[in-house]
């Protein structure tokens, strides 16, 4: 299996900011601990020394991207990969995440949300899958 | 586990910590997560926006949080006040607060005018002035209190025809440090019935997810001036 060559410059544009704001929190993927990591601002940064209000670093969008782009290997297609079925609903064809709230609602509940649109499309681009 | 009938009168919240990041200005709620903001989490831990302040603050020992004036069950059309009373114990407190019906959809909560709340609503610094502010955005509306030393915050709202609603704050106390570590975090979700509508009803009218008044204690805060590192 080979990483799909997902668009470097759609994930800084469209993607990056949707994993920012859904992910990155620090007991999420803003912990260094876990594999797939997103850093940036107003969140845990890559490097604790930047200010937490600075834009993101080349640093932290190459590391995000790397790890976004490592998520999208799957045996099964990028479409079951970790990066597109993890945070969707079980219900809407996901493969469940510890992340879902304590409502059971899961980041995203169908496969129709915006956020989850842009990712897949991102990712779906990259990998002609 | 399932609780019900638990939220009658006064009752003291156990808890339960998670970590997470402070955004003190209600205005960076509403930026981009790109620009730091939480481009529209307010962490309420309400259905639909159901993480709490827990994801980013941590450490500290979880505050005792008091909630009085929640219904056992409620009537629709009805006003309640509820008030949250937290302990003045040298920690910095903040909350944000939301309740949303049945099809999760918004309720209106509302704020008594500054002139009527109380002293130990209002902040300590500057003395008298208001703590609570009440945020209308992207058809929400939340309730949020800054790090300014009120004890407590009152609430109302009108219950809705739905047969549930869901009422959700999250607490934090900061320990004054510049940054999520070291904070206490109280996350309060709460599933109410109206009366005469039974958990198995509401839950088919959900769409069949049964939480019937599960209290569900976690986690949630915002600090005034954003922590730092």
């Amino acid at each position: 299996m080979t990483v799909p060559d997902a668009d470097p410059i759609v994930f800084r544009d469209t993607v990056y900011p949707i994993l920012l704001r859904d992910c990155s929190f620090t007991a999420c993927h803003g912990d260094a601990a876990r594999f797939f990591t997103v850093f940036g601002p107003g969140r845990a940064r890559f490097d604790p020394a930047t200010d937490i209000d600075a834009p993101p670093t080349a640093e932290e969008l190459a590391q995000t991207y790397a790890r976004a782009r490592s998520m999208l290997i799957s045996p099964a297609g990028i479409k079951r990969s970790p990066l597109l079925r993890k945070p969707l609903a079980v219900s809407a064809g996901g493969a469940g995440h510890d992340g879902t709230d304590p409502w059971g609602g899961a980041i995203y509940l169908s496969k129709g949300d915006p956020s989850y649109q842009a990712i897949l499309s991102w990712a779906v681009a990259g990998g002609a899958q | 586990m399932i609780v019900r009938n638990v939220c009658a009168g006064l009752f003291t919240l156990a808890i339960a910590t998670v970590p997470a990041q402070a955004f003190s200005e209600p205005d960076r709620f509403g930026e981009a997560a790109i620009d730091g903001g939480t481009g529209g989490r307010y962490f309420t831990g309400v259905p639909g926006d159901g993480l709490g302040c827990g994801v980013c603050h941590r450490g500290g020992a979880r505050p005792d949080v008091t909630v009085e004036g929640l219904p056992e069950q409620f009537v629709a059309g009805r006003s309640y006040d509820v008030t949250l009373r937290w302990p003045d114990d040298g920690r910095r407190y903040a909350l944000e607060l939301e309740l949303a019906d049945g099809d999760r959809g918004p309720i209106a909560v509302t704020l008594p005018a500054l002139s009527a709340q109380p002293a130990a609503a209002k902040c300590a610094m500057p003395a008298g002035t208001a703590a609570a502010t009440a945020v209308d955005v992207g058809g929400r509306h939340v309730i949020n209190l800054v790090d300014c030393g009120a004890t407590e915050l009152t609430v109302t709202f009108v219950a809705p025809s739905t047969d549930e609603l869901f009422f959700a704050a999250g607490v934090v106390a900061s320990d004054n440090g510049e940054d999520v570590e070291g904070d206490g975090v109280r996350e309060l979700r709460q599933r109410l019935y109206r009366d005469g509508a039974s958990p198995d009803s509401a839950a088919c009218a959900a769409g069949g997810r049964d939480l019937g008044g599960v209290l569900v204690i976690a986690a949630l805060a915002l600090t005034r001036r954003r922590r730092r590192r």
